[in-house]
């Protein structure tokens, strides 16, 4: 059996466990499935701005913010959710491009820092202009989707329409590095100095790295907002995409399956700690500091490494 | 007018600690390349370590501040190097990112959960009193608290503008290749840097708390001010992180009175942002050469 | 000093100081086409900071440079490349991560339809052959589908040189082709580079410490020292001048 065939199986053991799964889980266990399928998709939106490109961003989480908020005000006017999510993205592709112009002036520790203040400033605002996002007392009664007459409203329905979606974006994502546009991505990354010789413009690639990047979690927050059905400013913090950034990093970056093993990390590990009570947050930190220490290049580097290992000793 | 006077050596008086943590911020950045997201925490800390050893050992606030300063060093000094820094030295930044942020949240956590989450009261150095000159009225505390911070701040530059040791330290952070050709046991003084950190944030936790009280996620604010105060000021200038601290000081201090509070915060972003596309090496840096 | 007819590429009075150190003072330096200038000076003389103000890597104080008989001054590295200008670093520089064939169409990709075009057309934007061709040309074809990390130095110093030439530029600046290259594979490269000048008429600046490599390809050679020109001709002109030798021997 050869590597394709392989990795193709897998791929179908994957998507049927992640259809089938649910099924046998309580409604909470099914809202956690969701909740990593959107995270996923935000984290492999912050993969490509980092792990493709290059670019570190910490406002990972104001997109996320924005397009929940734009989504939630749009559906509980009675603007299409079909319509919502698009235009979530739309607004946060043209705002996360706005980010990129810092990125192309200043090197990586100072655009950390940039990034963070712009998700701090976000935040105050979703925070403080209570005319337009309700302040702190958020959004309420965001309904639920249905698609061609049918609801989507039930916990189960509505993690098939969270799996399809995390799909449909991972097909996207993976046309783009497949494309010459990946190729400059990658080029960009290893080398810009060589990269801009040779007629790559930094500054297009940079501005379409933040912008796909942020475009991404502006639609996982667009469809975050049904999920939870009430948001207020309080989630859309540095912390998230310090949260974000750790499912990237955690995951492995610059690579495909980073991002959901990464989510799927961020996500479900607090549950599992969930027995430690106070304790949990505690051993997560813990836990994400001895994994940097031991192996810096994520859980996929150390898969790999094991991998090697194995290949060595056959 | 006597307003403006006030708020000017209070805006200080704040600014000075804002600098000191700054200040060990930048220090470990020139030296090391370490960029600390724990470094709020790293002043959280010690207020906590102070707390605990007048409580458990009915000591006064001196000589806690002396323990204080011998666990900080050893932990968020020493260990800290060793134990995080070191190992991840040829990953590049990010994975020590996450590290220094993971620890920061390791820090809080483990405060709230084995000390409290309650905001502790802090004892003052000096006492409420206020000094009058003419109609001025400056409190106690606060001329205090810039006078030891100044002190600080002066000995820290004396040491490493006329100490050999010091000078070794600039070297390093110059040009550490050049530094270890000519001989400077680059590795030690990078762990002198870390221990200064860690005496800069235990000083700076000595003279914040008291009016902020102690509380786990004092750090989460304190850092950004530190890292906005570094860059706004200069990050690759001593001078830049003291002028950036006592700027910000001083911005939040005046803010506070003639700007709504509700986005008083947002000021020293804004100006963060704003120095970074215009102006990156700070107000005070020099300029890094950045390739078209 | 000899004054060129009709350059194709002319840069003049370049200037460019770090913090108070002159590393150019006012070099002018021209080109004509299908030439084969080679750019030669003792350590320090700044030869890689003329090439790098002149290609956008660093903003010159002062001067100007056209490319024909355009002005492009402080045009950046993208444009320039666009244009129809290439260069090689003194510092090696492949995609590591990118396959030897990868790194080839990436080097052209950028001169081949708009950004948004490229989102969809196809993977390898038709350069399937030109990438062949190059690969044949500096004998990398066994390797085409390896990550250029895993080459040896000097199949990478081939692939950056085949990189800099994948979108047939006009003119090519090379930062010491030769350094590093055994003596076998620095024939290959004189050879490679002479014909490309003969059959496509590609016009060539080289920055070279190898004399025997640099005298044998150029037509005219160029003595840059203390961030001056010392003095310009053929390459038995520049062998014999005084000058040359003293700069390269009196410190």
């Amino acid at each position: 059996m050869n590597a394709r065939t392989t990795r193709a199986l897998a791929l179908a053991a994957v998507i049927a466990t992640a259809i089938i799964v649910p099924l046998g889980l309580k409604n909470y266990g099914i809202y956690l499935l969701s909740l990593w399928a959107l995270y996923a998709i935000a984290a492999q939106g912050l993969n490509l701005t980092l792990g493709y490109a290059g670019q570190i961003s910490l406002a990972q989480a104001a997109f996320f913010g924005v397009g929940a908020y734009i989504s939630a005000l749009a559906t509980t006017s009675g603007v299409s959710f079909w319509l919502a999510v698009p235009l979530a993205g739309l607004a946060c592709f043209s705002l996360g491009a706005l980010i990129g112009f810092p990125a192309l002036r200043v090197q990586h520790h100072y655009l950390a820092f940039v990034t963070l203040a712009f998700n701090v400033l976000v935040f105050l605002v979703l925070r403080n202009e209570q005319w337009l996002t309700g302040g702190t007392y958020g959004i309420s009664g965001i309904p639920r989707p249905s698609l061609f007459g049918f609801s989507l409203g039930a916990p189960l329905a509505f993690y098939y329409l969270c799996l399809g979606l995390l799909c449909v974006m991972t097909v996207a994502f993976w046309h783009i590095l497949r494309s010459p546009w990946g190729r400059a991505f990658a080029a960009l990354r290893d080398n810009p100095e060589r990269a801009a010789s040779l007629g790559v413009s930094l500054m297009s690639y940079t501005l379409l790295a933040f912008a796909i990047g942020s475009a991404e979690a502006g639609i996982a927050g667009a469809v975050f907002a049904p999920l939870v059905e009430f948001i207020d400013p309080t989630p859309f913090t540095v912390s998230m995409s310090l949260a974000f950034l750790l499912m990237v990093v955690v995951g492995g970056q610059g690579t495909l399956t980073g991002p959901f093993i990464g989510a799927a990390l961020v996500t479900l590990l607090p549950e599992w700690l969930r027995w430690s009570e106070g304790y949990y947050l505690m051993l997560y930190a813990l836990a994400v500091m001895v994994l940097m220490v031991v192996c810096p290049s994520g859980l996929t580097g150390l898969a790999r490494m094991a991998r090697r290992r194995w290949e060595r000793a056959q | 007018m006597t307003d403006i006077f006030q708020l000017f050596v209070s805006g200080l008086s704040t600014g000075a600690i804002y600098a000191l943590a700054a200040m060990g911020f930048t220090l470990l950045w020139q030296t090391s390349g370490t960029i600390n997201f724990a470094q709020g925490e790293f002043v959280m800390l010690p207020a906590f370590i102070m707390l605990a050893a007048m409580n458990l050992m009915g000591i006064g606030l001196l000589p806690a501040f002396v323990i204080s300063l011998a666990v900080s060093m050893l932990v968020l000094g020493l260990a800290f190097k060793r134990a995080l820094v070191d190992p991840m030295t040829h990953h590049g930044m990010l994975p020590l990112i996450i590290a220094t942020i993971a620890l920061g949240i390791f820090m809080k956590e483990a405060v709230k959960t084995f000390y409290s989450a309650e905001a502790q009261p802090f004892p003052s150095l000096a006492s409420e009193g206020a000094i009058h000159i003419g109609p001025v009225v400056i409190s106690v505390s606060n001329i205090i608290v810039l006078a030891i911070a100044v002190i600080a701040i002066l000995a820290l530059q004396f040491f490493l503008q006329r100490t050999f040791t010091g000078r070794c330290m600039q070297a390093v952070a110059q040009n550490r290749e050049t530094a270890r050709i000519l001989g400077v046991p680059v590795e030690r003084m990078v762990l002198y840097t870390f221990l200064i950190n860690a005496a800069l944030a235990t000083l700076a936790a000595l003279l914040v708390t008291p009016t902020y009280l102690a509380k786990f996620d004092n750090g989460q604010s304190l850092g950004l001010i530190a890292f906005i105060a570094a860059i706004v000021g200069g990050f690759n200038q001593m001078r830049g992180a003291l002028a950036g601290g006592l700027l910000i000081g001083l911005i939040d201090n005046f803010t506070a009175v003639y700007v709504s509070t509700q986005y008083r915060n947002a000021l020293p972003l804004v100006l963060l942002i704003l120095v970074i596309l215009f102006r990156p090496q700070g107000l005070f840096g020099r300029a890094e050469e950045r390739r078209l | 000093m000899m004054v060129v007819a009709d350059p194709i590429f002319e840069a003049r009075d370049i200037a460019r100081s770090y913090g108070g150190v002159a590393a150019l003072k006012g070099v002018s330096f021209a080109v004509a086409k299908g030439e084969i200038v080679g750019l030669i000076g003792p350590n320090g003389s700044g030869k890689t900071t003329l090439f790098n103000c002149l290609l956008g890597q660093l903003r010159a104080d002062a001067g100007t440079v056209s490319f024909r008989g355009s002005d492009i001054t402080g045009w950046r590295a993208n444009r320039l490349a666009r244009a129809g200008l290439g260069r090689t670093f003194q510092l090696l520089q492949v995609f590591g991560g990118l396959t030897v064939r990868n790194n080839l169409i990436a080097a052209a990709q950028e001169h081949r339809g708009s950004l948004a075009s490229r989102l969809f057309a196809p993977r390898n934007l038709g350069l399937d052959d030109k990438v062949e061709q190059m690969l044949e040309r500096f004998r990398l074809t066994a390797l085409g589908n390896a990550p250029a990390a895993s080459l040896s130095y000097g199949q990478q110093k081939l692939l950056d040189l085949a990189m800099a030439l994948m979108a047939d530029p006009d003119i090519v600046f090379l930062d010491e082709p030769a350094g590093g290259v055994t003596p076998s594979m620095l024939d290959d490269i004189g050879e490679i580079l002479l014909e490309l000048n003969r059959d496509t008429g590609t016009t060539f600046a080289i920055i070279e410490h190898n004399m025997d490599f640099i005298m044998g390809l150029s037509h005219r050679v160029v003595v840059l020292a203390e961030g001056a020109v010392l003095t310009s001709g053929t390459p038995d002109e520049v062998r014999r001048d005084e000058r040359v030798i003293e700069a390269y021997l009196g410190r």
